[in-house]
């Protein structure tokens, strides 16, 4: 692995509940090469995705450093960092986190839509449509594009949400107890997705989880465990 | 792209949009119907006082009018280059009584005008019954046109008499039903009898012709009587056809008599007199004539279907006592000069406060009757004529408030000179004739305290209903709020795949946009709809329910405004437009600060 996708060293946050602060991550350094699978382990409340957040640009640390694909982000504008999250950084959550008014063919094209003002949409959409069909498609789903997504199962739904955090190409998919809500069948199914994605494509995985079993799947495991890392 | 895919998005799923559309159409159909209603009040008061005075009008102080009126107008004419027209006016007021209703007594106000020259001054040919179209009415209809448009007005109520009755079958009669078909009744007769009263004239021109006719013969017989006899059977057997108490019997009884009476003393000049009578009636049967408004109690009724039925109609009789307020009034004594009069038209203005109380003399006639013509004095000297004001109609082009004000003075300065130099131009005038002052006055003027009461009431309803749509502003704000709440995670998920804050914040800002106009165009329409059709639903109303809100008699004008203008319209959806948006500001800006990390643990 020649290029690193993050280099996070020292990443502290913390907080406030109540009276006292919390401290969640106590120093946390890691790396992830490009197109490597990692998964972080750790018990519930052990500030697992509170390190997928900050990773993932949706908060910021207390202290630390973090370099996304060679990019210091931790001074970077409001847009750039919205720029990031939209074409650099794919996230699957735990709860899907879908549209309920869109269909499943429109919840995959919103991160597309974001990028791009209505001008340049009416250029680009036919191209972004085709890649959506793809993708969806690969996930077979491409039966069900108008469908609602409270008329699919929790597996699907998941499917669903992976292709909209696949769909601008980001160079690193941030997967947070991705099989979390779903029976374990489905809960393998949903890895072996992302497997898929990660050997042909090479897609870089960030993934947490509290399961043994999912996180062996992986490439190389983190612990997470009283706040710091431990291999 | 996402916000506009988002925000049509949530306005067709979210039901509750449908409560801030409908809260906002609701305020802008309201703004638009008062602000209507009430420009539309306006506007008509204007068109109305301008048509009914003329664009000035010169008056004096006082009663006692304004002498060597004609001398006047020729000078304004000539002097005042934006005048395009002036024609006096004489006004007074008297008791008007109906032969036949002997209980109906009614304190009118009368004017003098002078017909066709007031038409180019006012708006007075508009609204007139026989002389409708007509472009030079006056008190000379012609009679064959009265004939035609009473007989077509007996068989409207003979048509509306068969309509009522045939809309009772079945039904016991009530009292009103059967008050409204005597009314019918009484007015087809009332009819009838001046409808006889107008062909009268046609029986007294036939006697004219058989009476000439007989005397020809006779002068060309040398004077033999005997051939007459023909004629006498012809008129025998026109005596026989008629009914023997109609006036038409009368007359040519009348033209018989006189015939026979030259057979009997074989004397042709024994013709001379009733031919002489007969001509003068001919020419000049109804030496004093009046048009009425047709507003006026116990001339007409209004239908509640909406028509208006004419009791007494051309042909009839009206007696006027009239209250000489002019010059020959004295302090101690006033006793009416009372006229019978003919009425040969009827007139509506579109002002029903002006209908039912005026009705309309010759000028010259209104003159006499209300002592304002010219009177002589000891020592040759005379008391010229005098009118109660000069109206004055100004060239098309002049129509600012502004310019009108500067032809009042132009006029006025006219005034003056003609009244410096008044005793040298008529030394013969009784020294007193021209003591008063005068002024002109333009229309907005004279009509300044209805007009800006009006113009006043319609601010204050416009705010006040402003402030009751700030209601629609809260509506939309609310929720909004709701939304916004409800839509937490959603705004995480859409600010985790890169959203801006400006950019979330836009959706709801473009969602209160849409609502607004979505709103004020559904508004507009239920608004406009409701304007142009408010006479009908006003008269559905009072058919139904017995719900009158304007009642034609008591309000200036018959109809409600209906006129909407879109200026207006254009505005208001402006506003709706702002009104959306200013409500969506607060919770767009709760929704942008959102960050996504809170938003999505929101459950």
């Amino acid at each position: 692995m020649s290029k690193t996708a993050i280099e996070a060293k020292g990443l502290q946050k913390s907080y406030r509940m109540g009276e006292e602060d919390l401290h969640v991550l106590r120093g946390v350094s890691f790396s992830v090469a490009a197109g490597e699978f990692v998964a972080i382990i750790g018990a519930s409340g052990s500030g697992k995705s509170t390190l997928l957040h900050l990773v993932g640009l949706l908060d910021r640390p207390d202290k630390g450093e973090l370099v996304l694909d060679g990019v210091d982000v931790r001074n970077l504008s409001a847009r750039r960092r919205n720029r990031i999250r939209c074409e650099d950084v794919g996230f699957v959550f735990q709860f899907y986190h879908l549209l309920p008014e869109m269909n499943i063919l429109e919840n995959v094209l919103i991160p597309a839509q974001v990028d791009s003002p209505a001008i340049s949409w009416a250029g680009r959409r036919k191209t972004v449509r085709r890649r959506a069909m793809e993708v969806l498609d690969g996930l077979g789903l491409i039966e069900r594009l108008k469908h609602k997504p409270s008329k699919l199962s929790g597996g699907e739904r998941q499917r669903v949400a992976i292709a909209r955090a696949l769909i601008n190409e980001p160079k690193l998919l941030l997967a947070d107890e991705p099989t979390g809500n779903l029976d374990s069948q489905m809960g393998r199914q949903i890895i072996d997705v992302l497997k898929r994605f990660h050997t042909n494509r090479g897609q870089t995985i960030l993934m947490v989880t509290h399961d043994q079993s999912l996180a062996d799947q992986a490439d190389r495991i983190l612990h997470l465990r009283d706040g710091k890392l431990k291999e | 792209m996402y916000k506009l895919v988002l925000c049509l998005r949530y306005l067709r799923r979210r039901a509750i949009a449908y409560f801030a559309v409908l809260g906002v159409a609701l305020c802008v159909a309201m703004i638009l119907i008062v602000t209507s209603v009430m420009t539309g009040f306006v506007n008509k008061i204007e068109r109305a006082a301008r048509g009914l005075f003329g664009d000035i009008v010169l008056e004096p102080y006082g009663q006692s009018g304004l002498p060597r009126y004609d001398d006047l107008i020729e000078e304004i004419v000539a002097k005042v280059d934006s005048v395009e027209a002036a024609s006096p006016r004489i006004y007074s007021y008297g008791v008007l009584r109906i032969p036949g209703q002997a209980d109906f007594r009614m304190l009118v106000q009368i004017a003098g005008i002078r017909l066709p020259e007031a038409t180019g001054v006012t708006d007075f040919a508009h609204g007139l019954f026989v002389q409708e179209g007509v472009a030079e009415p006056t008190f000379d209809p012609l009679r064959e046109l009265m004939i035609r448009r009473v007989s077509d007005e007996i068989e409207a109520i003979n048509a509306i008499g068969t309509r009522e009755r045939n809309g009772l079958d079945n039904v016991e009669l009530s009292d009103a039903a059967l008050d409204l078909l005597s009314r019918l009744n009484n007015a087809r007769l009332y009819l009838e009898a001046g409808l006889s009263n107008l062909k009268l004239a046609d029986e007294k021109a036939a006697a004219l012709e058989y009476l000439l006719d007989a005397q020809n013969e006779v002068e060309l017989a040398d004077g033999d009587t005997g051939v007459l006899a023909d004629n006498l059977v012809e008129l025998d057997s026109r005596l026989r056809e008629l009914d023997r108490s109609s006036d038409q019997y009368e007359v040519i009884s009348r033209a018989r008599r006189a015939m026979g009476l030259a057979i009997a003393l074989g004397d042709a000049a024994r013709l001379n007199d009733p031919i002489d009578q007969f001509e003068a009636e001919t020419i000049e049967p109804w030496p004093h004539r009046v048009i009425p408004g047709l507003g006026i109690d116990a001339l007409s009724f209004n239908m509640k279907t909406g028509e208006r039925v004419r009791v007494v109609g051309p042909g009839s009789k009206i007696t006027l006592y009239v209250f000489p307020v002019g010059r020959g009034m004295s302090l101690t004594d006033l006793s009416p000069n009372v006229q019978r009069l003919t009425i040969v038209d009827d007139c509506t203005t579109d002002v029903a406060s002006i209908d039912n109380k005026t009705v309309y003399l010759p000028f010259e006639e209104l003159q006499r009757l209300n002592d304002m013509g010219e009177q002589s004095y000891e020592g040759g000297l005379v008391g010229p004529a005098r009118c109660s004001q000069i109206q004055i109609k100004v060239r098309p082009d002049v129509t600012s408030e502004v310019e009108l004000q500067k032809v009042c003075d132009d006029i006025e300065t006219v005034w003056r000179e003609f009244k410096g130099n008044y005793a040298d131009r008529y030394p013969n005038d009784y020294p007193h004739a021209l003591l008063m002052t005068a002024e002109a006055q333009t229309w907005r003027e004279r009509q300044i305290d209805l007009i800006s009461m009006i113009e006043t009431q319609r601010t204050l309803m416009v705010v006040m209903f402003g402030i009751i749509s700030l209601v629609s502003v809260v509506l939309v704000f609310v929720i909004f709020y709701m939304i916004v709440v409800q839509k937490t995670r959603d705004i995480g998920v859409l600010k985790a795949v890169g959203a801006s804050s400006p950019g979330v914040a836009g959706i709801f800002l473009a969602y209160g946009a849409v609502i607004g106009l979505v709103g004020s165009i559904i508004g507009t329409t239920g608004g406009y709809c409701f304007v142009r059709n408010i006479n009908s639903i006003q008269d559905w109303l009072d058919d139904r329910l017995g719900f009158r809100v304007w009642t034609r008699d008591r309000f200036m004008f018959a109809e409600i405004p209906n006129e909407v203008d879109l200026l207006t319209v254009l505005i208001i959806i402006v506003g709706a437009v702002i009104a959306g948006v200013l409500g969506a500001v607060v919770p767009a800006i709760r929704a942008a600060r959102m960050q996504p990390v809170e938003a999505l643990r929101y459950e």
